[in-house]
This record gives structure tokens, sequence and C-alpha cells, in this order.
């Protein structure tokens, strides 16, 4: 238990001090509120005042994603190549839960994010968001942002055992967008489509935040809140897996250290 | 004619927060036409600030620089025409182009086309022994393989002038004496050479006339074997154990120019002439102390010397 | 004097198709990056469906399809900073080469491939959201998407030389650049629904003239609609191409005095 939370309080605070530093951690924001201009222009030109929530939602999740796979890319190989990973797998924290602690931290871009969204939205188009159901919203974005990081570590994972997978790297963006729902929501999908993409945390995370700022009930919160979770905990299970199997075989085979 | 005439030359830098640091401070040389000369100094003495105003990339504060009679600010499309340069170190080469590809695209920067491109491609290949490897990536090369491609760059135009600034750092001693082989045979295609290094072993064997430089002046200009002549006058004795009185009296002999610990029992004895260093060793010998060896001093204390900063106090 | 520049460019964009030839084999091309550009067009096009305006929705398929020529040629701003990471850029400031042309060429694979991934989205997506083409009108889209792809390209070449200065803030350059051409150029939402500055400002990127022209072609414009359509947006790619010039002439200028560019 103890190199768990080691790994993941050692993780969590190196991330939030390390992005209090760099200017690097804040290219993800950049985007959101350019995508919040973009999609309220396009549903108040339409007439769809109703939509306009959406628009705040959207470039939330798409910050979110698009931190996620710009660290999940980069973590792993930067400490291998400056020669970090010896000293860290040497030390006595758990290494899969220091990679998840470090995209927690990394998740928390999401907040000046949702700010952005928000004051963009009412700044410019004078369209002030309401959250109608606080406490639903606020375990959706933090269930949705704890997944994503889960989702990070899987990625990560891949990306060191697998290093020619990082070309595709950033062209995941978009797919997952457009299949998550991020905007447009997976219900008006066909079926079959609709299907896939429910396999996807996100879908469910965006879903479910949207409803929050919608006037009306939210329908079995519980147990869409649930599929988040449990969707994001088959990705930190799969991540942690392969974590720890490309450790052993890098020790067995002395290639901790390669650049 | 004057291959490369630098007349009071100065660079000064700005730093953020409006510090000033002068990189060169009147600098004036002349090299002749076929002239082989080397530019010898520490490092941070200015040497690579001259190649690159030379080489038209950094403007000088004040002062001229002149290439074949072209200066170096006004007229710096005829200096790019002129010159070679080979910056040291391994970076600089496309590393996803061949050997071949990069020294086409550079021999095409330098106006080189079609079959003229191709043969002097080929050519410089042969002549830095890179043409068994010339189709794989620059990527995968060692440090060695890339001053060797550096080099050939530099020379894509058959250069009047060549500057090399620190072409054998990191090269491996078989590299490094190919090298020389052919710096010495671009001596005798008449090209004026203008080189840095820091090993003076090196200038010495390759030039024909050999700067100083040192905190961006210029401390001497000789020949190699005038510089190798002051350097062989300095000597050092380095002894063991050696009793405090015992010091204090080899530090007031006449020629002894430093005395000093440099190890938790070694005392190192300077001078600057022989006889100087064979009154210091009798009188060691004479105190019963047997762990005494001599030698001459590396460059890094030869330019203390030269330079003027003797250090004559005895310390420890 | 033609013949030196065509040289230049010619040698530049060896370095262009070696890099694009490391960056991508077919099948990342094919499955991984063109697959990212449609689902971006698929994307936008979605939020039409979503408001529920099939006509509307027409409007946004054609524009998000001509987004991708922009958001290709952006990668231009990062390709151009690469000479920086690889320590030629003294050894470039040192030769006769003339920088504006070397950088054109030396990025040109980018416009190359957003040729043929626009010409695509515009062929291929636009008929699952109720478009039809007619025969003669796919060679007109590969030809406006060449161009657009060109002349986009050029306006990128400015955005580069000023990331090769700043080259830590290349990608946030290029981020907003392609997002501010996204929301402003009329791509999702008319020119007409933005204050006047914006639509000015608006005249000035060839992606707007292209999308004019490509909407003119699909709602059956005349030639000479078109045309004009295409001579704005050739304008503006050359007068794009002129600042990059000088531009890349500025940056070597002042490194030259010594901002340590090119250490």
């Amino acid at each position: 238990m103890r190199p768990l939370v080691l790994g993941l309080w050692s993780g969590l605070t190196f991330q939030t001090r390390q992005m209090t530093r760099s200017v690097d951690s804040y290219f993800a924001l950049v985007g959101a509120p350019f995508h919040t201009v973009v999609f309220l222009s396009m549903v108040l030109y339409s007439g769809r005042t109703d939509l306009a929530s959406y628009t705040v939602i959207a470039p939330t999740l798409m910050t979110l994603w698009t931190a996620a796979l710009m660290f999940s890319g980069e973590m792993i190989s930067e400490d291998r190549e400056n020669g970090r990973l010896e000293p860290l797998v040497a030390s006595p924290l758990s290494f899969p839960a220091l990679v998840f602690g470090r995209l927690c931290g990394a998740m928390l871009i999401s907040v000046p994010a949702f700010v952005l969204a928000i004051g963009v939205a009412g700044v410019f188009f004078g369209h002030w968001v309401t959250v109608h159901h606080p406490v639903v919203f606020v375990l959706a974005a933090v269930t949705t942002a704890l997944s994503t990081a889960a989702t990070a570590t899987a990625l990560s994972a891949l990306f060191i055992v697998a290093p020619g997978a990082r070309i595709v790297q950033n062209t995941l963006s978009m797919p997952m967008f457009l299949l998550s729902g991020v905007m447009v929501p997976v219900a008006l999908f066909p079926g079959w489509l609709e299907g896939l993409s429910r396999v996807l945390y996100l879908s469910w995370g965006a879903d479910l935040m949207r409803d929050a700022l919608a006037p009306g009930p939210v329908e079995s919160a519980a147990f869409r809140l649930a599929m988040v979770v449990l969707l994001g905990a088959l990705a930190l299970a799969f991540g942690s897996a392969t974590l720890v199997r490309f450790l052993r075989r890098a020790r067995a085979e002395g290639t901790l250290s390669r650049v | 004619m004057c291959a490369l005439e630098i007349t009071q030359l100065r660079r000064v830098y700005r730093r953020r927060g409006g510090e000033e640091s002068e990189a060169l401070r009147g600098i004036d040389l002349e090299v002749t036409r076929g002239e082989v000369h080397g530019l010898l100094g520490p490092n941070g003495a200015g040497k690579t600030t001259l190649c690159k105003i030379i080489s038209t990339v950094l403007l000088p504060t004040s002062g001229t620089v002149r290439v074949l009679g072209h200066d170096v600010v006004t007229d710096s499309a005829r200096v790019k025409e002129s010159l070679g340069i080979v910056f040291g170190g391994d970076k600089g080469a496309y590393d996803r182009l061949t050997a071949r590809q990069n020294l086409a695209f550079w021999a095409g920067a330098y106006g080189l086309t079609g079959a003229r491109r191709r043969r002097r491609v080929d050519e410089l290949l042969e002549r830095v022994g890179l043409k068994g490897r010339a189709e794989e990536r620059v990527g995968s090369f060692s440090r060695g393989m890339k001053q060797r491609l550096h080099l050939a760059r530099g020379l894509v135009r058959d250069p009047g002038v060549l500057i090399l600034d620190e072409p054998t750092v990191g090269m491996d001693p078989v590299a490094a004496h190919d090298f020389r082989a052919l710096v010495g045979e671009l001596r005798g295609n008449g090209t004026t050479i203008l080189m840095t290094t820091h090993d003076m072993a090196e200038a010495a064997a390759l030039s024909d006339r050999v700067s100083l430089i040192d905190q961006g002046r210029l401390v001497l200009t000789e020949s190699p074997d005038t510089v190798g002549r002051l350097v062989s006058s300095y000597e050092r004795v380095d002894a063991g154990n050696v009793p405090d009185p015992l010091r204090e009296r080899l530090a007031a002999m006449p020629g002894v120019v430093s005395v000093r610990r440099v190890g938790r029992a070694v005392t190192r004895v300077e001078t600057d002439d022989p006889d100087a260093t064979l009154a210091v060793l009798r009188e060691l010998v004479e105190a019963g102390i047997g762990d005494v060896s001599r030698s001459t001093p590396d460059l890094e204390e030869v330019y203390l010397h030269l330079v003027g900063r003797r250090g004559m106090a005895v310390d420890g | 004097m033609i013949s030196r520049a065509a040289t230049t460019v010619r040698q530049a964009a060896v370095l262009a198709r070696v890099d694009m030839s490391v960056i991508y084999t077919w099948r990342t091309w094919l499955f991984g990056w063109l697959v990212r550009l449609l689902c971006q067009v698929v994307f936008y096009s979605l939020i039409g469906v979503l408001v529920g305006d099939p006509e509307y929705t027409v409007y946004v398929v054609l524009g998000a399809a001509v987004l991708i020529c922009v958001a290709e040629t952006m990668m231009a701003t990062a390709s151009t900073c690469w000479d920086r990471h690889q320590g030629t850029l003294g050894l470039l400031a040192a030769s006769p080469i003339e920088p504006g042309l070397f950088f054109f060429g030396r990025s040109l694979q980018w416009p190359a491939s957003a040729t043929v991934t626009t010409s695509i989205a515009l062929l291929a997506v636009p008929p699952f959201f109720g478009v039809t083409w007619s025969p003669w009108q796919v060679p007109v889209l590969v030809g406006i998407a060449a161009l657009a792809s060109l002349s986009g390209y050029c306006m990128t070449l400015v955005l580069g030389s000023v990331a090769l200065v700043f080259s830590g803030a290349r990608n946030v350059i290029s981020t907003i650049a392609t997002l501010y051409i996204t929301a402003f150029c009329g791509a999702v939402v008319p020119l007409h629904y933005w204050p006047a500055p914006i639509r000015w400002a608006a005249q000035a990127l060839p992606a707007t003239h292209a999308l004019e022209a490509v909407r003119l072609v699909e709602g059956g414009g005349s030639a000479v609609q078109v045309l004009t359509a295409l001579g704005l947006m050739v304008t503006a790619g050359l007068a794009w191409f002129t600042v990059a010039f000088f531009s890349f002439r500025l940056v070597f200028a002042r490194a030259r005095a010594g901002n340590r560019l090119l250490d």
C-alpha cells in the first residue's frame, strides 16, 4: 500500500509544482477559448441557444484529452532520455502509481480551461452558463478527469512499449473527440456507432456533464458515474500491468536507461 | 595580397539586464594567401566569436574584417561565395538525409548544379573517406564521421579561405590523423586556412604561424617553432612531502616562477629556465626528498605564463 | 538568377521529401493522419446535424473540408524551426542561400500532402451530408485544393519566420493561427455574422477566398465568379510570400547582430 500512496502523492505534487513553473504545460489551454468561440458561434448563428451549455463542456473536455495525449506521449520517454528512469525504479515508490499521480496532476488543467470557456461565452457572447446540478457536475467532472488520467496512463504504457505508436499520438485527438461525443452527443449516432462509443469513458462523462448543466432532472446519475469510473479503472489496470511488465523486461535486458 | 585582414576588431555582447561583455577587444591580424594560421586559446577566449564574424554570421561592434579584399559587413555576399566554414562538434548536418544528400544540398546552396555538383560530391566523399557510407543516413553516423562530413561540406565550393573552428574536437586519433593529412593537402593546393584549436601540438604541426588569443586579445603571433621554444623553456618539478622552510627557499631561487601545493602532499615548482630546473632538482635531492618528477606544463599553464598572470606567491 | 532560385527551392525540397518519408509511412499517413483529418471534417459537420438544419450542414461540411488545408500547411510553422534544432541555421546564414527561398522549399511536403488530403475531404465527405458532385467539378475542386494549400502555406511561412525566433512558442503560434482561421474565415459561420474589423481581416486569409470558390462551385456560380475568388486567393498568397521573404531576411539580419539564434 505504501508504495502506491507514495507514488501517487509524489507524482501529484511533482506535476502540480512542475506545471506552475513551465509554460509548455499550458499549451493544451490555448484551444479552449477559440473552440468556445467556434462552437458557440455555430449554435447561436443557428438560433439554438438551448445548446449553448454544450459549447463550454466540449472545449473543457478537449483540453483534458489534448493534455492527456501530450503528457502521456512524453512523460516516460523524457524520464528515460534524461536518465531519471533508473533512480525512479530503484526508489520504493510504485512506478505506475507515480505515472498515474503525475497525470492526475496534469488534469488540473481542465479547471482553467472550464473557466476560460465560461468566460469567453459570457464576456464575448453575453451567454452566462448556469450549472443546474452542481453536485452531479462536480462529481462528473472529477471522475471524468480521473478516468482521463487513467486512460493516459494506459497510453503512456503503450507508447513506451511500442515507441512507433507515438507517431499516431497527435492523430488520436480528433477521432476521440468525434467518437466520444464531446460536442455532439453519441445518442445522435447510428446504433452501431453509438455502441462503439459507449466503450469510451469520455462519452459517459460528456453526457453527464451536459445533463448537469441542463435544467431538467439528471437520470440515473449514479449508474453513469459508475460507468465513467469503471471504464477508467479498466484502463488503469491495463496501463499498470503493461508498465510493470515493461519494467521487468527492461531490467532483464538492461535497457532501462537506453536513449 | 592578404587573404584575411582583421583591423581593430571588437565585439561586445549585451546580456539581459544591460550587462555587457567584451568578447573581442581590438584584434589585429593579417593572414597571407596560402597560409595556414593556427588560433590558439582557452575556452571563452573569443575564438568562436572571431570565426563567426569572419563567416558573416555575426556583426562586429567595431573594426573591419576583409576576406580576399571583401568586407564582411558591406560585401557579405562576395565573402560567402569565397569562404568555407567548418564549425566543430557534431551538430549542423541534416540527420535524416544521407551523407551524399547532405553534400548535394550544400553544393546546391553554393551554386553548383547538375553534373558538376555530382562530380564534386563524389570527389569529396572519396576525399574524406565516406564513400562507402555515402548512402546512409547521417543520424546513424559516429561523431568522427559527422565531423568528416562537416569538413567535406566546408570544401564544397573549393573555397579560397577555409575557417576551421575546433575541427578535431572529439575526433578519435585515427580520424584526427587523417584530418591533419587533409589539411596538409589543402595547404599544398594554396588554400588559406584559419584554424582554431586548443591543442598546441595540433597547431604546431599544421600551422605556418600561430596566434595566441586570450580574453579577446591577441597575445602574440609567432611561428610554431618560436611558440614551441617558449613552451619548452617552462618546466615544472613535482615533489612529495616538502617541508615549509624548503618551500620558501625554493621560491626565492632565481628562475623559479611559482611554488604551490597541487595535492595533499605534492608541491609543484615552476621555472622559466632549464638551469633553474636543475638547481631546484639538486636542492630537493640534497634535502633527502626522493619522490621527485619533472615534466613540461600543459597548455593551460603555458597560457598563464604567456599572458602574464604569473602566480609568484607561495601558497598553502 | 532564376535558375539559382529554383535550385535553392529544389534542394530544400529534398529535405521536405526526406522528412516526410521519416515522419510517415504510407500506412501511418493513410490510417493515422488522413483518418484524423477526416474525423475533423465529420466532427464539425455533425454540429450542423446537431442544430438540425440540412442547408447549414452543407455549409459547415464544405467549410470544414477546406479547413483541412489550413490545419496541414500550419505544420510548416514547426518544420521551419527544425533547422534551429539541427544546428544548421548558422551554416545557412553563412552560405549564399536566400533564406526565404530555402524555407519555401524546406516544408513543401505539407502543401503537397494538403492538396491530397483536402481533395479527399472535399470529394469524399460532403456526399454523406447531401452534396452531389458532378464529374466536371472533380478536377476543379482538386485545383482549388492545390492552390489553397500553396497560398495557405505562404501565409504559414510568415508565422514560421516568427516561430524561428520564438521557437519555444511554435506550437502555440500554429494552434492560435489555425483556430483563428477556423473561427473567422467564414468556414463555420458566414462572415457577415462577425463585426466589420474581423470581416476585413478575413480578406487577407487565403482560406476565405478558397471557401468562396468552393461554395461557388457547389452552388453553381459562374466561371468568372470562381476565377475571381481564386485570383484574390492567389494574390493573398503572393502577398504573404513577399512578407515571408523579407521576414526571413530580417530574422537572419537580426541574428547577425547577435541574438544567439545562430548558436
